[in-house]
């Protein structure tokens, strides 16, 4: 498929977006179990909320011009719908009537069901980066050039 | 005999892995068989694993067409081999977070799981540095971090600051920083439950994949040779090394490294109908041997 190719254009345009809001809720996530297993929030640092906040900015305003063509509808109605869960779960973070992390850990698992559902059905969109991963590093698809230059 | 009968529980393999990840060195050098295991521990009333697998639903397919993994069995399957349910198991000891250790954290419904504050704290952590760090949080899947995140919240997730002596009777966590993984631990079992053990095991997780990295391949001149796969240094693996071969009083074999495809000689082992391996460590007095 090449950039011509509404699909391929699609894809290429639509996966850092995909990538901001992985990293966006895994940041949510990250601070709610440390929130969590800390038993209070006034110990816990709010640098992942800030983190978060940047990376859902960036993916909303990304998935506001992000063009879907027929055939992709659906796939980007489900990343709209997990930066909506998203968007909600960093107000139920900085919310201070969310004590006990209840909101929060509702939208950050519909967030992940979503973007689960995205990964399950493109290549290329899973949520864990599995080109960092032990067992890639022989994947077989680094041309053997870059392996050496690598 | 001793307290806890152990067993290394192959669940999957990767056929053609490199050398040189696995021994930090020459690039090049030829390929290994890899097998991906956990480890199971019974006795004293408690059914324990180091680590979980990974999740096949969710990655299966993608792990064995691009990188070789093959012959995932669940974990119901595997530990049936030695007469064990998942909902039997009662603690879950995570050596780090990487997708293929805990990505079972929900197969497990009666556990306690352990994971150290260091290996959260600095996964979250490097998640809030640019993209082009994305190295450091190879492997982490936010999945995970959900479902870890509901097992707190059930009270079934317990974070260890550092060592920890007797998490259960003759089982201690060690911390290893900055090793393979920001927080990582090794379990340490002394089966015959004294301080100072003559008959202790150690579960290395990922900061050992070979006995290799504990002699080096030349016998006559032995060396600790670190793993090749690190976010923390050189230098802290070959420590962690050595602290290992310490506890078990310069006996390698006693370090386990789960990865390890000669384990299946070192000790008795079985191959199941499935072509894996079940590897026995030892066995607790009334026992029955899942090898014989």
């Amino acid at each position: 498929m090449s950039q011509a190719d509404p699909l391929a254009r699609y894809i290429s345009e639509a996966q850092p977006l995909h990538d901001l809001l992985r990293r966006g809720l895994i940041q949510l996530s990250g601070f709610l179990l440390k929130r969590t297993i800390a038993g209070s929030r006034a110990i816990v640092d709010y640098e992942p909320v800030e983190g978060a906040r940047r990376h859902i900015c960036e993916a909303a305003e990304g998935l506001r011009s992000l063009r879907a063509p027929t055939g992709a509808i659906h796939h980007r109605g489900h990343l709209r719908a997990a930066l909506v869960a998203l968007e909600s779960a960093l107000a139920a973070a900085l919310s201070k009537t969310d004590e006990n992390g209840d909101a929060l850990f509702h939208f950050v698992q519909e967030a992940e069901r979503h973007l689960r559902t995205v990964g399950r059905a493109t290549p290329g969109f899973e949520t864990v980066d599995l080109k960092q991963a032990c067992c890639a590093m022989h994947d077989v698809r680094v041309p053997f050039k870059a392996r050496l230059v690598g | 005999m001793g307290k806890y009968s152990i067993w290394v529980l192959d669940y999957a393999a990767v056929n053609k892995f490199p050398q040189s990840v696995m021994l930090y060195g020459p690039q090049y050098v030829g390929i290994r068989n890899l097998p991906y295991a956990y480890v199971l521990i019974k006795g004293q009333g408690q059914v324990i694993l180091v680590d979980t697998g990974y999740d096949h639903k969710e990655y299966g397919k993608y792990l064995a067409d691009l990188y070789g993994v093959s012959n995932w069995h669940p974990a119901s399957e595997v530990l049936a081999e030695c007469g064990v349910k998942p909902a039997d198991v009662t603690t879950v000891l995570i050596t780090h977070a990487h997708f293929d250790h805990m990505g079972g954290l929900d197969l497990f419904p009666n556990a306690k799981f352990y994971i150290q504050k260091r290996e959260i704290d600095k996964w979250v952590w490097a998640l809030t540095l640019g993209p082009e760090f994305r190295f450091l949080v190879g492997a982490a899947d936010p999945a995970d971090i959900v479902k870890a995140t509901r097992l707190a919240r059930e009270g079934r997730m317990v974070v260890v600051d550092g060592d920890r002596e007797d998490v259960l009777p003759g089982i201690d966590l060690r911390l290893a920083a900055d090793t393979h993984t920001y927080g990582s631990m090794y379990v340490t079992v002394r089966n015959d439950g004294a301080r100072e053990s003559a008959d202790a095991f150690i579960l290395a997780g990922d900061l050992i994949y070979t006995y290799d990295n504990l002699t080096g391949l030349d016998k006559n001149d032995p060396q600790l040779v670190p793993i090749g796969l690190a976010v923390g240094s050189q230098s802290n693996l070959m420590f962690t090394s050595a602290d290992m071969l310490k506890a078990v009083g310069g006996e390698h074999k006693r370090v386990i490294p789960v990865h390890e495809d000669r384990l299946k000689t070192i000790f008795p082992s079985r191959a199941t109908a499935a072509g894996l391996h079940v590897v026995e460590l030892a066995l607790a007095d009334g026992e029955t041997s899942r090898v014989a």
